[in-house]
């Protein structure tokens, strides 16, 4: 992690991620926090429909049922999720499967618990590519300096 | 008399000058370090790294599957230098890299790649040599390899594995040159020799774990608590679940328990008496337990994600033994051959054993020399492990 985060957005993280239960919507909460994205969703779908034509068929159906608004929620939720991403930044929706050596500088690949990742990531194999890519950007680069270059103050 | 007394004076000057001389030239330079990291890190400051094409050319004709090439004799012979700061450096006994190891976890191990690196030029050099019919100087030269691969050292479990890399594509590499070259008794006897002394000490995975076990727990502390978090958040989907709403010194001081717990049922195992088959299931057990305890509980969530898969380390090492066991008995074999002039039908007495099974290799005569075969397998890798000698 290349920024400090408080410990109460990281439990939050840590617990979305981890957390084996099963998630309960809050949809009323949802729509109050994405009005703006919930909108977009709900006049697209009002100028694609006239009254008496499928889709409008289809919003009476699933107002009908309290279960199939939770899940038509679910589905907005996924869908605006996806839309959030370039919103909320690139950290959270980074893999959480270990260390990846492309996401990582150099210097950093090369610490133990880097390599470590990568062993349990792929073994030998893993470790022999984190080594070499490492190596490319590291060096070290043989460099030709001239008599004068090496003295000048 | 008085020039005779004139020539006596001149011929003491001299020699007192000249031991004068003679004694400052003895003192004149500091002695070459008898560290032997500080040579090595001298030939990593000397290696000029190849591009993409020459290394992967590097790797292959390593791996033997490709011969040697102008490109090849070319790109190592630009490294000579670093290769003989290399040779030096696997002369001196004792090779400490000056790692940090108070910075725990995040300590940078930049020379495990630069090792691997240079592993493989010195077998290429060895190859070269061999191509050219300098069997001794090519096996020399794989010796120096495993005399590398051991200055990797054993401190931590990564270090560890490293050695057994190295000192793997090193014992294939002697295989190999063994096919090339004419049988010579006295090579053989030398090389038998040396595969015993480079082979001192063993590679310890119990001292890995032992430094390994000191920096995970002085990692699960308060003060560590970012350090932590970090390693954590970047492994946490495969190992720490259950993680609590807040890390405190009671979740700490739980999980440091366990921790220790684990580790030292784990590292009585690994010494016990057992065959490698019991050794292996009871140590894929107490992993699986651990694993699933982890999901329940969350004074193990801390193990689960520091704790190596000590099976599979322990199936490394087993397969490292095997190899180099069946390295040294086909020495024997081609020891043999030259003193009766064909192989023996069977293995001759008190040969080392096949690490899998504690019982001798299989051994077949073959068209192009022999095999020599475990009798038991890697369990982790659920394979047969066999090790072909060819014959000029």
């Amino acid at each position: 992690m290349s920024e400090r985060k408080d410990e109460q957005w990281l439990d939050d993280q840590l617990r979305q991620v981890v957390n084996g239960a099963t998630p309960v919507l809050d949809a009323e909460q949802w729509k109050r926090k994405y009005s703006r994205e919930y909108q977009t969703l709900l006049s697209r779908s009002r100028e694609s429909g006239q009254p008496n034509t499928g889709a409008s068929r289809i919003v009476r159906w699933v107002r009908e049922s309290s279960i199939r608004r939770f899940a038509v929620a679910a589905v907005v939720v996924g869908v605006v999720g996806v839309l959030l991403i370039g919103r909320l930044g690139p950290d959270t929706q980074r893999p959480v499967t270990g260390s990846s050596s492309i996401a990582q500088s150099p210097d950093k690949m090369m610490t133990m618990m880097s390599l470590q990742a990568a062993y349990r990531q792929g073994g030998t194999e893993a470790l022999d590519r984190q080594f070499d890519q490492a190596l490319r950007m590291l060096g070290p680069r043989t460099t030709s300096m001239s008599l004068k270059e090496l003295l000048e103050g | 008399m008085r020039v005779k007394k004139d020539t006596s004076v001149v011929r003491v000057g001299c020699m007192a000058v000249v031991l004068l001389v003679a004694a400052s030239s003895a003192f004149a330079y500091p002695p070459d370090p008898d560290n032997a990291a500080m040579l090595y890190y001298q030939a990593f400051l000397l290696d000029k790294q190849p591009d993409e094409a020459t290394s992967q050319l590097l790797d292959d004709f390593v791996k033997g599957t490709v011969g040697p090439s102008d490109k090849i004799k070319e790109y190592v012979q630009g490294c000579r230098s670093t290769i003989n700061y290399a040779l030096m450096a696997t002369e001196r006994e004792h090779c400490n890299w000056g790692i940090a190891y108070s910075k725990g976890f995040s300590a940078s191990l930049p020379h495990l790649a630069q090792c691997r690196r240079l592993s493989k030029l010195m077998l290429a050099d060895a190859r070269l040599l061999a191509a050219q019919g300098a069997y001794r100087e090519a096996l020399d030269r794989c010796l120096s390899t495993k005399k590398l691969a051991h200055h990797v050292g054993d401190e931590i479990v990564i270090s560890f594995l490293v050695v057994h890399a190295i000192d793997a594509i090193a014992d294939d590499c002697i295989r190999e040159i063994l096919g090339m070259m004419p049988p010579d008794p006295q090579v053989l006897q030398w090389l038998k020799g040396q595969l015993m002394i480079v082979s001192t000490p063993q590679p310890s995975f119990a001292r890995s774990l032992k430094l390994e076990q000191e920096m995970a727990l002085d990692i699960m502390r308060m003060d560590r608590l970012d350090e932590l978090t970090e390693i954590l958040t970047g492994d946490i989907e495969s190992k720490a679940k259950g993680l609590p709403a807040k890390i405190d010194e009671e979740f700490l001081a739980k999980n440091r328990e366990y921790y220790v717990r684990y580790m030292t049922a784990m590292q009585a195992t690994l010494a016990a008496p057992m065959s490698y088959d019991k050794k292996y299931a009871e140590l894929t057990t107490m992993l699986d337990r651990m694993t699933e305890e982890a999901g329940r509980s969350p004074d193990a969530v801390l193990t689960a994600a520091f704790a190596p898969a000590l099976n599979k380390v322990y199936g490394i090492d087993a397969k490292a033994q095997a190899r180099a066991n069946a390295l040294r008995v086909g020495v024997e074999l081609l020891i043999a051959k030259t003193q009766t002039g064909a192989l023996p039908d069977r293995l001759p007495a008190n040969m080392p054993k096949d690490s899998f099974s504690g019982q001798d290799y299989l051994y077949e005569k073959t068209d192009a020399g022999f095999v020599l075969r475990c009798q038991g397998k890697d369990l982790d890798k659920d394979k047969l492990y066999e090790f072909e000698f060819k014959l000029k």
